[in-house]
């Protein structure tokens, strides 16, 4: 062996990794080469040093760090397992339902109480499928509302608020509400039996509400609307213009939307002692409509665009955290659908969900310098639920 | 072994006990590995626990046919690698001159010539070899700590790395070199230490 091949295979022969004849040739000549057994004694002292390097202890804490980490890492995975699976499993269903409200005030009468926690059923209504919106089950909207007059946010007001839902279809009676009673109450102050008569004083609202964001396996997109009324039985609105003449709508929600949203310059929102400018309440309601739409049009998406079913079971309390679960989405989508979609269609989920996501955010500001002004706290979102 | 493999099963299900008592083999080694590498406590801590999360996220991945030894050194290298490029800005040649406000100057290496006791103090020359570890090339640096400072064999480095084992060879071959002639250098230093 002459040098060059030495220093070609010295280190392998240090490690042990030399097979037995080149061993052999090796050894022999670093007896024979002053300069190379040099070197091999020069390697296997770094060796050595390297070898002989203290090992160290765990720093402190360093399991319990890891130990929480992790347990950051299954809750993670709890979530995101929830939506992928979704993705493959089921169908693609997004729904969301905005509820408008519309409440009655009297204002003048301290005589009425403050009313919350009412629970809302309401009937279905979506928008691409209006015709069958009576067959579909009902829905739970739960609203709480705590209404407050001037600054001392304390429940006790000049205004009373009553809302009455509109009762779809049957098994009502194990969900309505305690509002019946506070119904009835405030139709007896009222001293209205009959849906024609209306206290002067009194002024139409029109809230928005957001139903608690459910999402099952029988979903379909649809849009809840509670409507309110102040009657038990009829399923009509009152509009109260400025001058305080009272227009009755009919029952569909199309119809009240587009009578509010035309008529702005008439409608104005009156609680205590709180004006809220109705453009605010006009540009949160047509925003729960976009929205709608949006989602509507993600859903269309999804099912047009991936054929890929999908159902969640997440209960969400509020828009923000839908918001998560959009992010959620958002991430997910490209390593779970990565191989199976096309980049542009991923690339137009994401946008849809991005603008979706954008147009909650909207709207969720809006709904606060409304909650703000008006003393409404949050609403809780709902899905409807629709029967196949 | 067939416990590790009970124990891998019951991780791959999102059992954290489980997996706690699996890593608990390999946690101090890779830690210490991780050090030579990076050269310092604080990211070595951090890189190796992150990389022992990343074994857990991606133990659904892991084939239960090869070894997870190598798998989870696998992981950590990369995760090392990652964070020596992030990093890379941050480190000076001693060959390259450091530029200054005051003009240019080259590196001050540590005078080598220390008196003998302090030579003999293992401590310090721990200090040195570790100072040297982090001056040498990185990919070199990586092969030689798996080498010598865990012991994998070539064929281990290469399945690890993902990396021909000729190409290894030539690394192991080069790091020592750079390291022999950083501490060695002109002055056989070294030579009454050991």
């Amino acid at each position: 062996m002459n040098c060059t091949d030495f220093q070609k295979n010295i280190n392998e022969y240090i490690d042990n990794e030399l097979e037995d004849k080149l061993s052999n040739t090796l050894m022999k000549h670093i007896d024979e080469c002053e300069n190379c057994k040099n070197e091999y004694n020069d390697l296997l002292e770094i060796k050595a040093m390297l070898s002989n390097l203290e090992e160290l202890e765990l720093p402190k804490g360093f399991s319990e760090e890891l130990h929480e980490k992790l347990e950051a890492v299954v809750l993670e995975d709890k979530k995101v397992v929830n939506i992928s699976d979704y993705f493959k499993k089921y169908k693609v269903i997004i729904s969301v339902a905005a509820v408008v409200l519309i409440s009655v005030f009297a204002i003048n009468t301290s005589d009425f109480g403050f009313k919350n926690n009412n629970m809302f059923k309401s009937s279905d209504f979506d928008m691409a499928e209006e015709e069958n919106s009576e067959s579909s089950k009902e829905t739970f909207l739960e609203s709480e509302r705590i209404l407050t007059n001037d600054d001392s946010n304390d429940a006790s007001n000049d205004v009373a608020m009553d809302v009455a839902m509109e009762v779809s279809t049957d098994d009502d009676t194990a969900r309505t509400s305690s509002t019946p009673e506070a119904k009835g109450t405030f139709i007896e102050k009222m001293g209205k039996e009959n849906s024609n008569e209306y206290d002067e004083d009194s002024i139409l609202v029109v809230t928005p509400l957001i139903e608690e964001l459910t999402f099952s396996e029988n979903l379909k997109t649809g849009i809840t609307y509670g409507i309110a009324n102040a009657g038990l039985r009829s399923s009509s609105y009152y509009v109260v213009t400025e001058n305080e003449r009272t227009i009755e709508v009919e029952s569909s929600y199309l119809e009240l939307e587009n009578y509010v949203l035309t008529n702005i310059e008439n409608f104005e929102l009156i609680l205590g002692e709180n004006i809220i400018d109705s453009d605010y309440l006009i540009e949160v309601l047509a925003n729960d409509l976009k929205m709608n739409e949006f989602l509507l049009d993600l859903k269309n998406t999804f099912t047009v665009l991936l054929d890929i079913p999908y159902s969640n079971n997440i209960s969400i309390n509020n828009m923000d955290d839908y918001i998560i679960e959009l992010n959620l989405m958002l991430e997910n989508i490209t390593s779970e659908l990565e191989n199976e979609l096309e980049n542009d269609v991923i690339e137009t989920l994401k946008s849809e969900l991005l603008f979706i996501k954008q147009e909650i955010e909207n709207i969720l500001s809006n709904r606060r310098i409304i909650e703000k002004n008006s003393g409404f706290t949050k609403v809780n979102l709902i899905i409807n639920e629709k029967g196949e | 072994m067939e416990d590790e493999k009970k124990l891998i099963q019951k991780s791959k299900s999102g059992d954290v006990k489980s997996f706690e008592i699996l890593i608990s083999r390999y946690e101090k080694l890779a830690y210490n590995v991780a050090y030579r590498i990076l050269g310092n406590e604080e990211d070595a801590k951090d890189m190796t626990q992150e990389s022992l999360i990343k074994v857990y996220k991606y133990l659904k991945n892991f084939r239960m046919d090869s070894s997870f030894s190598t798998w989870l050194y696998r992981i950590v290298m990369n995760t090392c690698k990652d964070e020596l490029r992030k990093k890379k800005l941050n480190v000076i040649s001693i060959d390259k001159p450091i530029n200054t406000t005051d003009g240019s100057m080259y590196m001050d290496l540590k005078d080598f010539s220390s008196t003998p006791e302090e030579e003999l103090e293992s401590k310090e020359t721990q200090g040195e070899v570790q100072k040297a570890l982090s001056k040498v090339n990185e990919k070199n640096r990586i092969v030689v700590v798996l080498r010598d400072i865990k012991g994998f064999t070539y064929s281990e480095i290469s399945e690890i790395l993902d990396v021909p084992v000729g190409t290894i060879k030539s690394r192991i071959n080069r790091g020592r070199q750079e390291l022999k002639s950083i501490l060695l250098g002109d002055n056989n230093m070294l030579k009454g230490v050991l």
